[in-house]
């Protein structure tokens, strides 16, 4: 399997068992780190990455090599997934919880991913600024500003155009520089890293 | 996109041993066209509920590994029965009992013998139909063994085994006449276990038509599903490291008694 790319993995994945260790191992660490720039305790972490690899398990059959990268598919995964995990949470269904995730973190974990979180408060901030934005806006900035990926590749992972993503960039920065202002107080330097499209 | 090569650590491996699990146990999809976006989406839904629901089951046995990534020792109550099996003239090591996994919501256990090899035990579970009971594989692997057998249970059958080398990290299993091929993690201790699909355990028997003259009586008037242990010889296990390379190749071993059917409530397959 380590010879595989990312893109034939994902193929194998959804075509049987087997692939999806080798998968996991070399995207683990990317998807905790979309995990600690977007929740604020381990246990939502732990929930998100559970949850974006039981996606990928359930949702490799969708993944066409010929749209895109891999890497960009698993970053829409994870997208949706803390969406859906932050809408969850505002509707207070924790009973209906599918995956245990945070059954699995040990004293260690705690430490360990309690540290990535608070290096990731400032890009959690401006994650968490960008809420109200419309979630195309939203989807996109997230992608840049706290994930780090290229314009090209947050094209890639939702099946925009670079054209698109130009414009979109351009008007979700409008939209998010009054958002930061407005909620969290976040100045200039926020809004340069964003600009910069870097994380 | 570069691709990170960090070794997972932490709760990330134990996740990764749940999901593992849920992933060998997925049949395998044959190629097919595309179907519609529509159809796609909702098949896609479906197959996410099914493996969720199964994760919950996984979890629930890999989660209690310890911080050392050690599985827990067995409960008192489980190294008293196993002190109390029959090692077939092999001395069983129940204090060194550990818990190795779950299968149906049945949490199973393994003590070494005194001959390398291991026993298996499966605890109860009231509330749900499962492998109970135990069996033992007397033989131990060598470093470039895996040592497996199937245990037949009336839900489903099991093959079970052990890789001699820590290399390990999968092991696949195809059966004879069937063709389909299983992937199961390595568990702890070079441990592996996974549910043989219905097809491949069908594969396994044969059907004997009911003849009363003979004395040979179903319920149903229907055949007689009965395990062939030869088939078993049949089965092509291999076990793989991380890299997709054969670090081990499979050795069927018998248990002594033959496999051990167990009991459940559930109906007869």
């Amino acid at each position: 399997m380590g010879q595989l790319s990312d893109e034939e993995l994902l193929v194998a994945i959804a075509a049987g068992p087997g692939a999806f260790p080798e998968f996991y191992r070399r995207h683990v660490a990317r998807v905790t780190g979309m995990g600690v720039r977007r929740f604020d305790n381990p246990e939502d972490v732990a929930d998100f990455v559970a949850t974006v690899f039981l996606e990928v398990l359930g949702s490799a059959g969708g993944f066409d090599p010929a749209r895109g990268s891999a890497v960009a598919w698993l970053y829409g995964v994870g997208g949706n997934v803390a969406i859906a995990m932050h809408r969850q949470r505002w509707r207070a269904v924790h009973a209906e919880q599918r995956i245990s995730g945070r059954a699995l973190l040990d004293s260690d974990d705690y430490t360990r991913v309690e540290e990535a979180i608070d290096a990731a408060a400032r890009l959690r901030q401006t994650y968490l600024a960008m809420r109200d934005l419309p979630e195309q806006d939203r989807r996109l900035l997230e992608l840049v500003a706290v994930d780090g990926l290229s314009s090209r590749e947050a094209a890639l992972a939702l099946d925009l155009t670079p054209a698109a993503v130009r414009v979109r960039m351009n008007r979700a920065r409008r939209r998010l520089r009054v958002a930061l202002f407005r909620h969290d107080g976040l100045g200039p330097r926020t809004l340069h890293t964003i600009s910069e499209g870097s994380a | 996109m570069t691709t990170r090569l960090e070794a997972p650590k932490g709760f990330e491996v134990r996740l990764l041993h749940a999901l593992t699990e849920i992933d060998a146990a997925r049949p395998a999809v044959p190629a097919r066209p595309s179907p519609a976006p529509a159809r796609r989406r909702r098949r896609t839904r479906r197959s996410l509920t099914i493996v969720a629901a199964t994760l919950i089951v996984a979890l629930g046995g890999t989660a209690a590994a310890s911080t050392t990534g050690l599985f827990h020792s067995a409960p008192a109550s489980v190294q008293r029965i196993f002190a109390g099996l029959d090692g077939h003239g092999h001395s069983v090591d129940a204090a060194a009992a550990v818990r190795i996994g779950v299968i149906d919501d049945h949490v199973a256990y393994a003590a070494p013998t005194s001959g390398g090899g291991f026993c298996l035990y499966f605890g109860d579970n009231p509330r749900r139909s499962g492998p109970t009971g135990g069996t033992c594989l007397l033989r131990g692997a060598a470093s470039d063994e895996a040592v497996f057998s199937v245990l037949i249970g009336t839900d489903s059958d099991l093959l079970f085994g052990r890789v001699g080398t820590t290399r390990a990290q999968n092991v696949t299993a195809t059966f004879p006449r069937s063709g389909q091929t299983v992937t199961a993690a390595v568990l702890d201790s070079g441990f592996f276990m996974v549910k043989v699909p219905d097809r491949s355990a069908r594969s396994l028997m044969i059907a004997i038509p009911p003849d009363p003259k003979q004395g040979v009586i179903s319920k149903d008037g229907g055949p007689i599903l009965s395990f062939q242990p030869d088939r078993v010889l049949e089965i092509s296990v291999t076990a793989f490291d991380g890299e997709g390379r054969v670090v081990a190749h499979g050795v069927p071993v018998d248990q002594p008694g033959g496999p051990m059917p167990t009991s459940t409530a559930s109906p007869p397959r």
